[in-house]
C-alpha cells in the first residue's frame, strides 16, 4: 500500500482554490465580453454566452474606445520612460553621494513622503496650474503628472539596486581607462539591468491602471480608458459586456510586461 | 565529554554536489581534533552535521556510541562558534555570558560565578558591564567563546573561530584555547584552513579535501609523515617540494633522475629501487629540509637563485634547476637573484608518492 | 615604470582625519608596502595615487608631474580590489581584455595579450567561464591579470590576500614577488599583515591613525624601528615588551623589571639616554633557548606553551617572578609545558623606548651590526 502524503495532498488542494479565487474574475470578465448586453442580466447567469458575439469588442474598437486605449498607450508609455529615465540619474546620486546637499538622506525621506498623501490632496491645485497654463486636457500635462508621481517609486526601487552594485566594480572600470559615461553604459546600466525591468513593470502598472488623475486632468480631448469605462452607460442601463471588453483589452499590454519582466519582478520581493 | 564517531558519513547537495564521501572518523572522548582543508574541502559540511544542523545523504553519528543522526541539533548537547561572531545585540557582555545559563534557570550566585571565571580566562573581566556593540570584531569573538566556555557542552564544535579576528587577538585566543583545551579537557572539533592553527591546538589533525578524508593522525604524523603529496603540500609553511623523478641504477647505486638533475643516493639499497623504481614517482621534501651551500660542494645539484622571500627570522630560497623549482628554508641571509647555489636532498627527509594516485610509497 | 610621489597629503571625511600629512616618495620598480592597522588609512592613500579621491591638501607627483586632479581613466594605472571587483556580467577574457578595449586596441593585439597574461597566471582554462563561478583564488589571479594586461605604470594592490585561504595566501606571496620582476612593475601594496611586508617589499610605510610611523626599507625599518609601534607591529610574532628602569649600582648600570636585571654598562648609547623609566623590547626570534655558547645574558625559564605556526614555534616561557615572554623557534620544537629551559639573549639584539614610545636603543645604531644582517 502506498502511504498517502497527506501534506502535500492539502497543498495542491490549497493552490487549487487559490488558482480559483484568483482566476475567475478574470474567466468572467472574457465571458461577459462575448455576450449580447441581455444576457449579461440574465439569471442565473450563464457560465459561457449563450450567443457568442464580437458586438462589445467592435463597439469599443470603432468608437472613442480605441482612441482612449491609444491616449492610455501613449501616456503610460511616455511616463514611465521618463520616470524611469530620471529615477535612474536620481538613485545613482542618491547612492553615490548619499552626504551632499541635494542628496542627503533629509531630501530622501522628503521624496517619499510624496506617496504618503492621498492623490486627491493635491490633485486639485494641480489642477489649477495646468488649467492656469491651459495645458488642462493634453498629453503633455497627463505624462508629466504621471511620471512626476511615480519618479519616488523608481528612486526608491533602483536605488536598492544601485546600493547593491559594489563601487569597487565601477572605481575598476575608471581604472581600466574608462570614463563616468562608459563606465555607466558598460557596467552599472547591465548590473542592474533586472531592477530598471522590474521598475519599468511596476511604473507602468501604476500608471496604466490609474483612474483619477485621468479622470479629474483628463477626460474630453484626452481621455484615457480607466476614465472611459464609468462613460460606458445607456441612460441608467450599465453596459456591462463592453466595460468587460475594454477590461480585457487593457489587461493585453500588462500582461505582455509581467510576463516579459516576470522574473525581474521576484527579484523585488527576493531583496 | 563525549566520543564522537562518523560512520561512512556522505552527504550530497542537490543530488550533484557531494560535500562529504565516505567519511569514517572517531573523535576520542576529551580529544581535540582538527578538520584541516581548503575551502570547500566538505569540513564545514561534516561538523554541520555533527551539530545535526545538517542530516547526512547517508551514514550514521554516533556520540558515546549512541546513534544520534536523526537527533535534533538542540538536543545533541553541543556548543558551535562560527566564523563571525553571533553576538546578541543590546545586551551587556555579562548578560551575553550568562544568557546560557539563565536560560537553564540557574541560581543567580552559581551564574554570576562561573561568568566570572570564564571572564577571567578570557581576559575580559574589565569588559564585562560593556554593551557590546562597541566591541571590535576580535573582541566580540572573546565574548562568543566565553558564552560557549560557560555552558560546558558534551562536544564543542569550532568553526574557524580565529579567521575573522585580528592577528593580535588571534595569538591570544589561540593560546588560551590551548590552555582551555588541556586544563578541561572537552571534547573540541576545530574546523580551520590555516594548518598552523591545527599543527598547535589539536591532539590529532584530520586533512581533508575534495571531501575525502586524507590522513588522520598526530601533528607529528601528518607533518613529517604525509601519506598523500596533498597532505604534503597543505601542511608546513611553505610545503613539501614535489619532483617528479625515477629511480635508476648504475654501478650498483641508486640515482634519482628528475631529469633536470640527477641525485645520488648511495644510501638506497638497489633492491628497493628496483621495487619502487618501475613506476613514476613524486620525491617530496620539505624546505626546511633541502640543505643549500654558497659555494659548490661535490655531487651536490647547481641551481640558480630566482627569489628569496623573508619568512620571520628564515628565508625561503626559490632555487631553479632546469625547468623545476626548489624551495629551501634556510637561516636569514642576503641572496642576490640570479646568484649561483648548491643544494643537495639529505635521504631521511625524502618521502616517495606514486605519481599516479599521488599516495605516499611504503618502504 | 615611474617614480611617484606623494607630499604633504591630508585628508578628512566629516570628523575623521583619514591621513594627516603624509609624504612618500615610491622608487620605480620597487615594491612598496603600506602597512597599517584597519582604518590606519592605507586604502585612503592608495586611492588618492589612483585619482580615485582628491586629497584635501597635498600633491601626488609622477615623474615630477603634478597629477593631483587628473582623473583616474586618464592616470594610467592599475588597481587590484580587496574584493576583486571584476565584472560579473562578462566573461573572465573580457574581464582581463577590458583595459585593453578602453584604449582600442586592435582585437589580435587583445586576443594575444590576455592569453599572454593568463598563461603567466595559470589561469588561461577559465578565460571562457564567468567570473561568478571560480575559487577565491582563481578570482585574485584574475584580478591581478586585469591589472597586468595594460602595462600600467604603476599598480595598486588594495589587501588583496585578506578574502583568501591561509595556504593560497602562502602560494600568491611568491606569486606576486615573481610577477612583480618578470613584468619589471612598480607595486603599491596595502596590507595589515606584518608577514606580507616582510616578505615581498622594498620598502614599507607604516601608518597609524593616518600619519606616517615611519618610511625607510624594510630592514631598516625591523632593526631601526622609529618608535614602538612600529618596532611590535614590524615582526612576527610581535615583540615582547619589559616594562621597567634603569638603576645605576657604582659604575654598572642595569635595566630593571619585574626580577630581571640586565646589565647594560656596555650598551652602546645606554649613556645617553636621561629617562630612568623605560620600555625594553626583545624580538622573539633573538631570545634563543637551550644551551648557547658566548651567550651575554642568560634567564632560566618555564615553558607555558608551544604553538606551532607553519613550520616553525613559538614557546611561551615564564621567566622570574611573572614575566611571560615568546621565543620563536625555528622548525617544529615540542616541548614539555612545565619544562625549565634556559633563554638566551645577545645585548645588542636589545631595543628600548621611551614612554612616549620614541626608539632610544636599537641594533641597527651599530653600524657595524647592520652591514652584516645586509649580508
Amino acid at each position: 500500500m502506498k502511504k498517502v502524503d497527506w501534506k502535500r495532498f492539502f497543498g495542491i488542494l490549497g493552490l487549487v482554490v487559490y488558482g480559483i479565487f484568483v482566476l475567475f474574475p478574470i474567466y468572467w470578465t472574457i465571458n461577459t465580453s462575448f455576450k449580447e448586453v441581455g444576457d449579461v442580466y440574465k439569471v442565473p447567469p450563464s457560465f459561457i454566452p449563450t450567443k457568442f458575439t464580437l458586438e462589445a469588442y467592435k463597439f469599443i474598437l470603432q468608437g472613442t474606445g480605441r482612441l482612449a486605449l491609444s491616449n492610455s498607450l501613449v501616456v503610460a508609455i511616455g511616463a514611465t520612460l521618463i520616470a524611469v529615465f530620471l529615477g535612474t540619474m536620481a538613485s545613482y546620486a542618491y547612492s553615490r553621494y548619499p552626504f551632499t546637499g541635494l542628496t542627503n538622506e533629509g531630501a530622501q525621506f522628503n521624496l517619499l513622503t510624496v506617496r504618503m498623501f492621498p492623490p486627491i490632496a493635491f490633485l486639485l491645485p494641480i489642477f489649477w496650474l495646468w488649467k492656469t497654463l491651459g495645458l488642462l486636457d493634453t498629453h503633455f500635462a497627463l505624462i508629466v503628472t504621471y511620471s512626476a508621481f511615480n519618479l519616488p517609486l523608481a528612486v526608491w526601487l533602483l536605488k536598492g539596486f544601485m546600493d547593491s552594485l559594489p563601487r569597487s566594480i565601477e572605481e575598476a572600470s575608471y581604472v581600466d581607462g574608462y570614463s563616468f559615461w562608459q563606465t555607466a553604459r558598460r557596467v552599472v546600466l547591465p548590473l542592474i539591468g533586472s531592477g530598471l525591468a522590474a521598475t519599468v513593470a511596476l511604473c507602468w502598472i501604476f500608471i496604466w491602471n490609474e483612474f483619477i488623475i485621468a479622470y479629474l486632468l483628463g477626460g474630453t480631448d484626452v481621455i484615457l480608458y480607466t476614465a472611459y469605462l464609468p462613460a460606458l452607460r445607456r441612460g441608467m442601463r450599465i453596459m456591462w459586456n463592453q466595460i468587460a471588453a475594454l477590461s480585457v483589452l487593457a489587461i493585453i499590454p500588462s500582461v505582455i510586461i509581467l510576463v516579459l519582466f516576470r522574473k525581474y519582478l521576484i527579484k523585488i520581493y527576493l531583496r | 565529554m563525549a566520543r564522537v564517531f562518523l560512520e561512512k558519513v556522505r552527504k550530497v547537495f542537490d543530488n550533484k554536489v557531494v560535500a562529504v564521501d565516505g567519511l569514517t572518523l572517531e573523535v576520542p572522548d576529551r580529544g581535540l581534533v582538527s578538520l584541516l582543508g581548503p575551502s570547500g574541502c566538505g569540513k564545514t559540511t561534516t561538523m554541520r552535521i555533527i551539530a545535526g544542523l545538517e542530516s547526512p545523504t547517508s551514514g550514521r553519528v554516533y556520540f558515546d556510541g549512541q546513534d544520534v543522526t536523526e537527533v535534533p541539533p538542540e538536543k545533541r548537547d553541543v556548543a558551535m562558534v562560527f566564523q563571525f561572531p553571533v553576538i546578541y545585540p543590546g545586551m551587556s557582555v555579562y548578560e551575553n555570558i550568562a544568557f546560557p545559563l539563565v536560560a537553564r534557570k540557574m541560581a543567580k550566585e552559581e551564574i554570576k560565578k562561573r561568568v566570572e571565571e570564564v571572564a577571567e580566562i578570557f581576559e575580559i573581566t574589565d569588559l564585562l558591564s560593556k554593551r557590546t556593540y562597541a566591541l571590535d570584531a576580535g573582541m566580540k569573538q572573546k565574548v562568543v567563546l566565553a558564552r560557549t566556555f560557560v555552558r560546558r557542552p558534551k562536544v564543542y564544535l569550532l568553526d574557524e573561530p580565529l579567521t575573522a579576528v585580528d592577528p593580535k587577538t588571534r595569538m591570544e585566543l589561540r593560546t588560551i584555547l590551548k590552555r582551555l583545551q588541556s586544563d578541561l579537557g572537552q571534547t573540541m572539533i576545530y574546523v580551520t584552513h590555516d594548518q598552523s592553527e591545527s599543527l598547535t591546538l589539536a591532539d590529532k589533525i584530520a586533512v581533508m579535501n575534495e571531501g575525502r578524508l586524507l590522513q588522520y593522525g598526530s601533528p607529528e604524523e601528518v607533518y613529517s609523515n604525509p601519506n598523500n603529496t596533498f597532505v604534503g603540500y597543505f601542511v608546513g609553511n611553505p610545503g613539501m617540494n614535489f619532483i617528479n623523478c625515477s629511480l635508476a641504477i648504475e654501478n650498483n647505486v641508486c640515482i634519482l633522475d628528475a631529469q633536470d638533475f640527477r641525485h645520488f643516493l648511495p644510501e638506497i639499497s638497489p633492491s628497493f629501487a628496483r621495487e619502487i623504481g618501475q613506476r613514476s614517482l613524486i620525491v617530496g621534501i620539505r624546505p626546511e629540509n633541502v640543505e643549500v651551500s654558497f659555494t659548490p660542494r661535490e655531487n651536490w645539484i647547481t641551481s640558480q637563485c630566482i627569489l628569496s622571500e623573508p619568512i620571520g627570522s628564515r628565508v625561503v630560497l626559490h632555487l631553479k634547476v632546469g625547468e623545476k623549482v626548489i624551495k629551501a628554508k634556510v637561516p636569514r641571509v642576503e641572496v642576490e637573484p640570479g646568484a649561483s647555489i648548491w643544494f643537495h636532498l639529505p635521504i631521511e627527509f625524502l618521502k616517495f608518492f606514486d605519481g599516479e594516485t599521488q599516495e605516499a610509497v611504503k618502504a | 615604470m615611474i617614480t611617484v610621489s606623494v607630499s604633504h597629503l591630508w585628508k578628512r571625511y566629516g570628523k575623521t582625519v583619514a591621513l594627516q600629512d603624509v609624504s612618500a616618495e615610491i622608487n620605480g620598480g620597487s615594491f612598496f608596502c603600506i602597512l597599517g592597522e584597519p582604518g590606519a588609512g592605507k586604502t585612503t592613500l592608495l586611492r588618492i595615487i589612483a585619482g580615485l579621491e582628491v586629497p584635501d591638501e597635498g600633491d601626488v607627483f609622477f615623474d615630477g608631474q603634478n597629477v593631483t586632479l587628473v582623473s583616474a581613466q586618464k592616470r594610467n594605472v592599475a588597481m587590484v580590489f580587496q574584493d576583486f571587483a571584476l565584472y560579473p556580467h562578462m566573461t573572465v577574457f573580457e574581464n582581463i581584455a577590458s583595459p585593453l578595449r578602453a584604449i582600442k586596441a586592435e582585437e589580435g593585439k587583445i586576443r594575444e595579450r590576455v592569453h599572454e597574461v593568463a598563461a603567466f597566471l595559470k589561469i588561461e582554462h577559465l578565460l571562457d567561464r564567468s567570473p561568478l563561478y571560480i575559487s577565491g583564488g582563481e578570482k585574485q589571479r584574475v584580478a591581478i591579470a586585469r591589472a597586468l594586461v595594460k602595462e600600467p605604470k604603476i599598480s595598486l594592490f588594495d589587501e588583496p590576500l585578506v578574502n583568501l585561504d591561509f595556504k593560497i595566501r602562502e602560494d600568491m606571496r611568491a606569486q606576486f614577488k615573481l610577477m612583480q620582476k618578470e613584468f619589471n612593475q612598480t607595486i603599491v601594496f596595502a596590507t595589515p599583515d606584518p608577514v606580507d611586508a616582510m616578505s615581498m617589499a622594498d620598502q614599507v610605510l607604516i601608518l597609524h591613525e593616518g600619519k606616517v610611523q615611519q618610511f625607510a626599507t624594510v630592514w631598516e625599518a625591523y632593526y631601526r624601528p622609529s618608535n614602538m609601534f612600529v618596532a611590535t607591529y614590524l615582526g612576527f610574532p610581535p615583540m615582547n615588551i619589559l616594562s621597567g628602569e634603569l638603576r645605576e649600582e657604582g659604575p654598572h648600570l642595569f635595566f630593571v623589571a619585574s626580577g630581571l636585571k640586565v646589565d647594560v654598562t656596555d650598551l652602546p648609547g645606554i649613556r645617553e639616554v636621561r629617562e630612568r623609566k623605560l620600555l625594553v623590547g626583545i624580538r622573539p626570534e633573538h631570545l634563543l633557548l637551550g644551551d648557547e655558547k658566548g651567550a651575554e645574558i642568560s634567564w632560566d625559564g618555564e615553558v607555558l606553551l608551544s604553538e606551532i605556526v607553519g613550520s616553525d614555534t613559538i614557546v611561551h616561557l615564564k621567566v622570574g617572578k611573572d614575566l611571560g615572554l615568546r621565543s620563536f623557534v625555528p622548525g617544529i620544537y615540542r616541548v614539555a609545558v612545565g619544562a625549565r629551559v634556559t633563554v638566551n639573549l645577545r645585548r645588542d639584539n636589545i631595543y628600548a623606548f621611551k614612554e612616549s614610545g620614541e626608539s632610544v636603543i636599537f641594533p641597527g645604531r651599530h653600524e657595524s651590526l647592520f652591514n652584516t644582517f645586509k649580508g
